[in-house]
């Protein structure tokens, strides 16, 4: 059976690659590999728990401040540390707006390529596509045949300029790009908007996390940040202003551009698209956004299950049902490669099997970094489709009408959100309920300043004097891609062990011992490949699960251009 | 890790040190952008900043430079520890083929700069080669070793670039 590979899956030096089989023009089979052993968890071993976080940020380049969040979270669990408000706010502020941002780039920079066809935009009529841009996003101002046309102008330049930059390698004219040239243009457009649109939305981070590009507030017990409303520096009047302006900017954006595009999209292909990439059909999410003092029963996003894509249900979650095998990865466990190991216990011992690089095809039985998550023993998904899932299962009023409301337009049903399409739509979707619930945040955290409430952080375990002989902790978040969780033991002040579970383990895992497929090599069964050369069609799936593997690698190669690979064997 | 001696108006000269400092030689970049924080023999309004492993995040940085020098660990096939310098063409055949703006840095970084109309006209990769990044926070021996170099060049270029910025010039460096 002749195979595809994709190596890397992200288009860029990485570290996930997946081969597929394919007969007939059509997937039947897929593996998922993690191609770099990444074990950061070693480095934390016997350091300072109140400086892991430092560490943990750098694991990962797009997720630094939710590693931040769990590993502070995880020493806080351990040493029954309860934040103020404030803190909590400030941490919703900073992981929300990192939300936004990241789905929007992800949309825009990433995903909307699988389905647009940049060379197309270039036939596109300017006129005809402010006309589509009116009924498209209303009342957007950024709307003339004059608009259209200077873009369209824009992207010939690029073209023969032959600097394409992020257009290029693309898999233009290809069969299964079938928008309309206008369409196309109107991405193309939106897609530069964005870039100016981040640039101006990311720097609440600068306000709330430090101007370093890597957070610098965070703090076991709270955010290291100064809050004063007269103050001149930290969260002053003048920076809640500034803050209030760009969520507001910034939610107009996710309102009139990013929904009503991706609706369009998904308008356009649901026939198909809506019924691949199916994927588990169980979804699990530990929830997020505390907004209260009562743990997971406070979270704005709830912590749940779906089980056999059952919407009638949010399942709870128990966190020791999580266990880890290594049955297909490259590691040894001392009980045996085919136990499910909880993460407190986990082990992280490398020995390697595969092939020597570089290689066409891993048919080892081991053939992966990534050890294989589950849940009661069971394959779960992880991400937006699985918070908003489990939200709208939980009977969350602001999912449930954002939900239904983005059914309607893009003309899908709630069933139809386990496909590559549902998981695009549940990150739009997803990205407008937290868009709307960030200034409410803002202005609670406004008014407790008013009120005179300007504690941040909870320093009365700062001493490890004042901790336990030995200590256990579960630092659990969503990451825009997904459950995140970082699990410690302290013994004598310092870390013993530290182990991470990130969302791109769940969804790209290997079979497990049982030989049940991961979640992304499920969803990819049954796609269809027009031209097995160019496989857009898994790019697309793949894609719909943002997997963010790729991210630790950033050694250049200028010598050898081009990052994708595909071969036929 | 921001460093900036002037606090004048005018537009900053940025050094962006990339690289994830847990993966051995991959973090170089930001080592030197350690090394070269606080250092009085640069040009006045000039930003060091340790960019690590983030990508677009950085964009608002190289929108508001005048120029910006990346230092970024490379894997071009050469001894390791060697500096290469790419600029203008160079600089968009190293860093031009990717299509993803969302992992890695560097490249969609300066792809999604230029393509938005936001990329400083004097911009250059300082790239060291690495022998290896394997997990760890310590360098390799050759890598460690070229260190004080790559420091050196880019305070050159960035003495140079601030003499022909002064008398009006254009990108200084002659690769």
């Amino acid at each position: 059976m002749p195979r595809t590979v994709i190596d890397p899956i992200t288009r860029i030096e990485g570290h996930m690659r997946v081969e597929v089989e394919h007969t007939d023009h059509v997937v039947r089979d897929a593996w998922s590999t993690g191609t770099m052993f990444r074990g950061i968890e070693l480095i934390l071993d016997g350091r300072d728990p109140r400086e892991a976080w430092v560490i943990a940020q750098r694991a990962c380049g797009v997720c630094t401040h939710v590693h931040a969040i769990s590993s502070v979270r995880a020493m806080e669990d351990a040493l029954g540390i309860v934040i103020p408000p404030n803190a909590r706010i400030v941490r919703n502020l900073l992981s929300g707006s990192q939300f936004v941002h990241d789905h929007v780039i992800h949309f825009y920079h990433l995903h909307a390529l699988d389905w647009v066809d940049v060379m197309a935009a270039l036939s596109a009529d300017p006129a005809a596509t402010a006309e589509l841009c009116s009924r498209t996003n209303v009342g957007w101002p950024k709307n003339s045949a004059a608009y259209f046309g200077e873009v369209r102008a824009r992207l010939q330049g690029f073209v023969d300029s032959g600097q394409l930059g992020p257009f290029g390698g693309g898999y233009w004219g290809h069969p299964a790009y079938t928008l309309s040239p206008e369409a196309d243009l109107l991405l193309v457009a939106h897609y530069l908007e964005a870039l100016e649109w981040q640039r101006d939305f990311i720097r609440v981070h600068a306000i709330l996390g430090g101007k370093n590009p890597h957070p610098q507030t965070y703090a076991v017990g709270g955010m290291a940040i100064t809050l004063a409303p007269d103050a001149p520096s930290g969260v002053n009047n003048a920076t809640l202003t500034q803050m209030d302006d760009l969520l507001t900017a910034g939610r107009e954006f996710v309102d009139k551009v990013l929904v009503p595009d991706v609706a369009l999209v998904a308008s356009h292909y649901k026939d198909q698209w809506a019924a691949l990439g199916a994927g588990p059909g169980n979804l699990l999410s530990y929830g997020d956004f505390p907004e209260g003092d009562t743990g997971a029963d406070s979270f704005f996003l709830p912590r749940g299950r779906i089980v056999g894509r059952d919407l009638g249900a949010a399942l709870p979650v128990d966190q020791a049902a999580i266990a880890e095998t290594v049955a297909h990865s490259w590691y040894s466990y001392t009980d045996g490669d085919e136990t499910l190991k909880h993460p407190s216990v986990g082990e992280t011992r490398p020995r390697y099997t595969g092939p020597r690089p570089p290689y066409e095809s891993i048919t080892s039985i081991k053939y992966s970094w990534l050890k294989a998550p589950r849940y009661e023993g069971a394959v779960y998904e992880v991400g937006p489709l699985a918070r908003l899932a489990v939200a709208y299962a939980a009977g969350v009023e602001e999912a449930r009408e954002a939900t239904d409301r983005f059914l309607n337009r893009a003309d899908l049903r709630a069933t139809d959100l386990f496909s590559t399409l549902g998981r695009v739509a549940a990150r739009a979707v997803e990205t407008q309920l937290l868009a709307a619930r960030l200034p409410v945040w803002l202005r609670s955290l406004r008014d407790n300043m008013a009120r005179g409430d300007l504690r941040v952080s909870d320093n009365t375990k700062w001493d490890p004097a004042t901790w336990p002989a030995a200590a256990t902790g579960w630092g659990a978040t969503e990451a825009p891609r997904g459950s995140l969780g970082h699990w410690v033991s302290i013994a004598d002040g310092k870390i013993a062990a530290y182990q991470l579970v990130v969302p791109t383990t769940w969804n790209g895992s290997p079979r497990d011992a049982a030989g049940r497929r991961g979640a992304w090599e499920q969803a990819l069964l049954t796609t269809p490949l027009a031209d097995p050369e160019r496989p857009v069609e898994v790019l697309r799936t793949l894609h719909s699960f943002d997997p963010c593997m790729a991210c630790a690698v950033h050694v250049h190669d200028p010598a050898s251009g081009a990052s994708v690979t595909v071969r036929i064997g | 890790m921001t460093h900036d001696r002037a606090g004048t108006a005018q537009r900053p000269l940025v050094v962006l040190g990339i690289g994830n400092i847990l993966l051995g030689d991959d973090g170089v970049g930001v080592r030197v952008a350690q090394e070269l924080a606080g250092d009085t023999g640069l040009p006045p309004a000039t930003e060091v900043v340790d960019g690590g492993t983030r990508g677009l995040e950085l964009l608002p940085l190289v929108a508001a430079a005048r120029a910006v020098v990346i230092v970024d660990a490379i894997d071009v096939g050469a001894p390791p520890g060697s500096l290469h310098i790419y600029a203008d063409d160079l600089l968009g055949n190293a860093v031009g083929t990717h299509l993803t703006v969302h992992q890695v840095g560097v490249a969609d970084l300066i792809g999604a700069a230029r393509l938005a109309g936001m990329l400083p006209a004097a911009t250059v990769l300082v790239g060291i080669q690495v022998a290896g990044t394997e997990v760890g926070m310590e360098l390799s021996r050759p890598v460690e070793r070229a260190l004080p170099g790559a420091v050196r060049t880019v305070k050159a270029w960035c003495a140079k670039f601030d003499r022909q910025h002064a008398e009006g010039g254009g990108s200084p460096w002659v690769a």
